[in-house]
């Protein structure tokens, strides 16, 4: 074995965790590598302080009082969804949402007059289809999907700040189209879908979606 | 103790017994808790995140399906959910130095040991807060929560062979952090 492969196994070495098969190799490779003795040394040496480090304690009835205020956190999103006037989140989705319908609606129409297939659009889909009701975090971990979720920020923050605008909305859209980043919106709601699978969309949802495409795009 | 299993709890839940879900928090509350509070160590922080991933249990789970185990299910939201407010965060913090400093500062006298070993806890919770995020996941998972890399890489959607890797470079980086602030 190759210093890379055994230095997967040293922290099991060490934890206990490495059966006795491959113990035996690793202490024969162990004894006649120099970079792999100086490696297990600081494993050792890494395992050493954190037994040695004061234990933190969480502060005192932290325990006997979370239930009771996750309740209050509930029922303070609960009672924000049902209020009458339009919440800010359905406001705030409305640009990006009807962006994506007419999207949908234009790619359909793209694709009768260009019957070409797009690759990256059904690698994509193909990318989120493995990851069912998966994080974002999940998907965006994913390198082949990384380019197109870069390439996503700058059109969903369009879209984002032209809340209320139906023209600069349209304005926009016309922009992606001939940018030739038809995908674009199409991952923003791939994404919204993806991250919150079983729940409606709050505000901090939309606002944690375009934060998380930004830092992708880093 | 209730002793109903996570998936009869669920059940339980989605027949309008929203008791079942309280005894799904009190069965994880802790745990849960502590894997947040390593990857965030203000606590502050830390309780708005716990509470966030039970509120967003609470909403989700009529929809749970059940391909995972529930407790994978919940440590990938923890984890997602911590990796996102430190994200959001973005500033480094020097959480535990402020406390020495405070305590130098005040005039009280503290034994040599007891000097050097708040100094080593402060360099590895620095060293650990230093790590990139797929290495500090892993390291919290597996050194603190003390998970089989089966479970981590169910979690986390990872390889076992890429776990143990990253496990083994933040080990490896924690001693040499540690190492070099002491000298």
């Amino acid at each position: 074995m190759d210093c890379d492969k055994i230095q997967e196994l040293l922290v099991g070495l060490r934890d206990g965790t490495l059966p006795q098969e491959e113990r035996q190799s690793v202490e024969q490779h162990v004894s006649t590598c120099v970079r792999c003795t100086n490696d297990l040394a600081l494993i050792d040496e890494a395992f050493e302080l954190l037994r040695d480090v004061d234990e933190e304690e969480a502060p005192t009835h932290y325990f006997t009082n979370l239930l009771p205020r996750i309740y209050e956190r509930i029922e303070k999103r609960r009672g924000r969804d049902l209020g009458f006037a339009a919440p800010v989140w359905l406001q705030r989705l409305l640009a990006p949402v009807s962006a994506c319908a007419v999207l949908v609606l234009m790619f359909g129409m793209y694709k009768l007059f260009n019957p070409v297939s797009d690759p990256s659009q059904s690698h994509l889909m193909e990318i989120v289809s493995e990851f069912p009701g998966e994080e974002i975090e999940g998907v965006a971990e994913s390198e082949s999907v990384s380019s197109v979720l870069a390439r996503a920020v700058e059109p969903s923050q369009r879209l984002m700040e032209s809340v209320g605008n139906p023209t600069m909305v349209s304005r926009d859209i016309e922009r992606v189209l001939v940018d030739d980043q038809l995908d674009h919106g199409h991952a923003l709601s791939i994404f919204l879908a993806a991250e919150h699978p079983f729940e409606d969309i709050t505000d901090e949802d939309v606002d944690s979606v375009i934060k998380k495409l930004n830092d992708t795009s880093l | 103790m209730d002793q109903r299993s996570d998936h009869e709890l669920i059940r339980d839940f989605k027949n309008g017994n929203d008791k079942a879900f309280n005894i799904l928090v009190l069965r994880y509350q802790e745990k849960i808790y502590w894997v947040v509070r390593r990857l965030l160590p203000d606590h502050d922080e830390a309780d708005d995140v716990v509470q966030d991933i039970f509120v967003k249990v609470y909403r989700s789970l009529n929809s749970f399906k059940g391909d995972s185990s529930f407790y994978t299910w919940l440590y990938r939201i923890a984890v997602n959910l911590s990796l996102n407010e430190i994200r959001r965060k973005k500033t480094r913090r020097t959480f535990a130095l402020d406390d020495t400093a405070a305590q130098y500062e005040s005039g009280d006298v503290l034994p040599l040991e007891q000097m050097e070993r708040d100094e080593r806890t402060r360099l590895i919770k620095e060293a650990i807060e230093r790590l990139p995020e797929k290495q500090k996941k892993v390291f919290v998972l597996r050194y603190y929560e003390e998970l089989p890399y089966e479970d981590i890489s169910k979690i986390l959607k990872t390889s076992v062979g890429g776990l143990k890797a990253n496990y083994f470079h933040a080990v490896k980086k924690i001693a040499e952090y540690v190492k070099h602030g002491l000298r």
